[in-house]
């Protein structure tokens, strides 16, 4: 299995942690092959986290951009409120198969530790979640939720105490628990085979995509726009659809306007090698790497999926940033206009698919709208 | 003289080989002289210089706090440098670096000026086997020897192929954790796995991390058969404060006791493994 994008991804972890990546590759190419582990994965994907999800025609959103189609994806429907339940359960599946008893995970807005705690209980996981002490203080709904489905949440103090650093603790703790562990990784990011698995098991999104607007208008998007924190609900909007026509724009944070970086790691940052991976980085001149910020916890990091760097390079597809405040304005148009709220993650690429449409018209854009908002209510000022 | 060599020679002499860990530190760049003397006249073989780095995986709590709180009082290239530089008088040199920090626009492309600082190997613990395939010969192309990492369940063939790539030394990280902390299940049995490697490699001195702490730790270490040890957190709670020396010293000499310590073993009769000089 080709463990990079072009020149990017790979393994750079401590040897320590091969065998375990070497096991999990061989895990996921065995149960790819298994009809069982397919009929499994549909099943609980239909029954248990609610897919298919609808593809809307936002009538009203379509009128403010006053030029293209906008469709929304809507993975804010799902069980838990995000697309990160169809990566959770694909991931549970396999550490069963596995035969690990314990699940670990990172979060940051919340949403893939919730997502991994329904999954845990639902498969019978004992399940602990790092986050990071800021995220926990911002996210705070998300953290109850975790609790209540049986997950231990660890804050992590450490460095910029936000979701990088949660990973360095999952990766820590899995190095000290290999034999009994999985680390249920949330998202395109990390050594290979998780960029992989996690992208695959997302891509039902764009497949559906795909379905759905052919039955709806005859053919695939013009565009389709997702946001980009590692880059899972932009990558699996965007896979199914690399050999279509459609043009892909991800949205990266920009954070507050005026920011140097925000959190736009592909947009503002250069390669290196973070948590396994080689991908761009948001870092300074020695290598270290730096703080982001972002109103959005979901977004707030400082690398991204090595596929998505590999995908700028090629120039299949394109990627820009939208600030804090352009976030939020998208947030209340699509409450207002929609009756939807969506999560401050999704808000970034609502905010594009907008501003995109004004050229485009007569096309259709399809926007991955990836979660809900009701964990950002005591974020969103009124 | 370089790493390897130092390491060699000393083995030859019938020392057990200890390689302490400092981390550069801003704070402690004018001191960096006197302490690597002061391990030195202690009886180390070698020292090793850690970068520090913002996301130190491998690490636990009492480095990823060092290399935090280096990294607040402003830690920078320059200082890496100095630092190579101060102790290179001292000991052998080898540089300790994650993978992030060694790249300049993506690319390994430090190893010149470490060199020139006065380093003579280079330990990145984030750069398992597969990874490492063109970074040895790039580092020794700037004579830097790229040390290799092997670790419980690494299977033998593999174990065989980092034993020859390795230069310098082979680390041996001697259980399924992080630096520093004490185990929290019975460290696995690794003397099949240093036999392997020994048998690849002959002459390449092995080295245990992770978790060597004490003359007991070390003891263990050589039971495994390994050549030494490298310390880094014991090393670090102590300080490098004015009151650091005498533990200092003591740590030093305790390490270097460990394979006195294999006479308390369950077998005590076992023959030491024997090395081809």
């Amino acid at each position: 299995m080709p463990n990079r994008f072009g020149r990017y991804g790979g393994a750079y972890v401590p040897e320590t942690l091969v065998p375990a990546l070497q096991e999990l590759e061989r895990a996921w190419v065995e149960a790819r092959r298994d009809p069982g582990f397919r009929t499994e994965l549909a099943e609980r994907l239909r029954t248990y986290a609610g897919r298919p999800t609808p593809l809307y025609r936002a009538p009203r959103l379509t009128r403010r951009g006053k030029g293209a189609e906008i469709w929304l994806k809507r993975e804010d429907l799902l069980h838990g409120g995000a697309h990160k339940i169809n990566n959770a359960i694909g991931q549970g599946v396999l550490a069963r198969r596995m035969g690990k008893p314990r699940l670990i995970a990172e979060t940051g807005a919340g949403q893939h530790g919730v997502a991994t705690a329904m999954v845990g209980a639902a498969l019978g996981f004992e399940t602990v979640v790092y986050m990071g002490e800021r995220d926990i203080a911002r996210q705070h709904p998300n953290v109850l939720r975790m609790r209540l489905l049986g997950a231990r949440v660890v804050p992590v103090t450490t460095g910029s105490r936000t979701l990088k650093d949660a990973i360095n603790a999952a990766l820590r703790d899995w190095t000290e628990n290999l034999p009994t562990t999985h680390y249920l990784i949330g998202s395109v990011v990390g050594p290979h085979p998780f960029p992989t698995i996690v992208g695959a098991f997302q891509s039902v999104i764009g497949r559906e995509i795909l379905s759905q607007s052919r039955a709806a208008w005859g053919g695939p998007p013009d565009l389709a726009v997702a946001c980009v924190g590692g880059g899972s609900n932009a990558i699996g909007t965007f896979h199914p659809l690399l050999r279509q026509p459609t043009e892909l724009l991800g949205v990266e944070a920009g954070g507050p306007a005026g920011h140097p970086t925000g959190a736009a790691s592909l947009t503002r940052g250069r390669p290196g090698v973070l948590h396994g991976s080689y991908t761009y980085l948001l870092q300074d001149r020695d290598g270290q790497v730096r703080e982001t910020a972002s109103l959005s916890a979901g977004l707030d990091y400082p690398a991204v999926g090595p596929e998505h760097a590999h995908l700028q390079a090629t120039g299949r597809a394109r990627y820009g940033v939208v600030h804090d405040d352009e976030a939020l304005r998208a947030f209340h148009w699509l409450a207002e206009d929609e009756g939807i709220l969506p999560a401050l993650e999704s808000a970034h690429a609502v905010y594009a698919a907008v501003r995109e449409a004004r050229r485009r018209r007569g096309q259709h854009i399809v926007v991955t709208l990836s979660g809900r908002g009701d964990k950002d209510l005591e974020v969103i000022p009124e | 003289m370089t790493v390897g060599e130092a390491l060699i020679r000393s083995r030859q002499l019938g020392d057990f080989l200890v390689v302490p860990y400092l981390l550069v530190d801003r704070r402690r760049t004018a001191a960096v002289s006197a302490r690597v003397r002061l391990l030195r006249e202690a009886g180390a073989h070698a020292v090793e210089v850690g970068i520090p780095f913002s996301d130190p995986i491998a690490d636990g709590p009492v480095l990823a706090e060092a290399a935090a709180r280096s990294l607040r009082h402003g830690t920078d290239w320059a200082d890496v440098l100095a630092t190579v530089r101060a102790a290179a008088p001292e000991l052998p040199v080898a540089v300790m670096s994650y993978v992030n920090p060694l790249l300049r626009d993506g690319s390994p492309g430090t190893f010149p000026e470490l060199a020139r600082a006065g380093a003579s190997a280079l330990i990145v613990p984030d750069l398992a086997d597969d990874e490492a395939e063109g970074w040895s010969p790039l580092a020794r192309s700037h004579g830097l020897d790229l040390v290799r990492f092997v670790a419980p369940g690494v299977p033998a063939d593999r174990v065989r192929r980092i034993a020859r790539s390795s230069r310098g030394f082979l680390y041996l990280v001697t259980r399924n954790g992080i630096t520093g902390t004490r185990a929290p299940s019975p460290a696995p049995d690794l003397s099949a796995l240093v036999r392997t490697a020994r048998k690849a490699a002959p002459r390449l001195p092995i080295l245990a991390g992770f978790g060597i702490r004490d003359a007991a730790t070390a003891g263990a270490a050589a039971r495994l058969g390994a050549d030494g040890v490298v310390v880094g957190s014991a090393l670090e709670e102590i300080g490098a404060g004015r009151d650091a020396a005498e533990p200092t010293r003591a740590l030093i000499r305790a390490l270097r006791s460990g394979p006195d310590q294999m006479a308390f073993t369950r077998n005590p009769t076992r023959k030491p493994t024997r090395i081809p000089q």
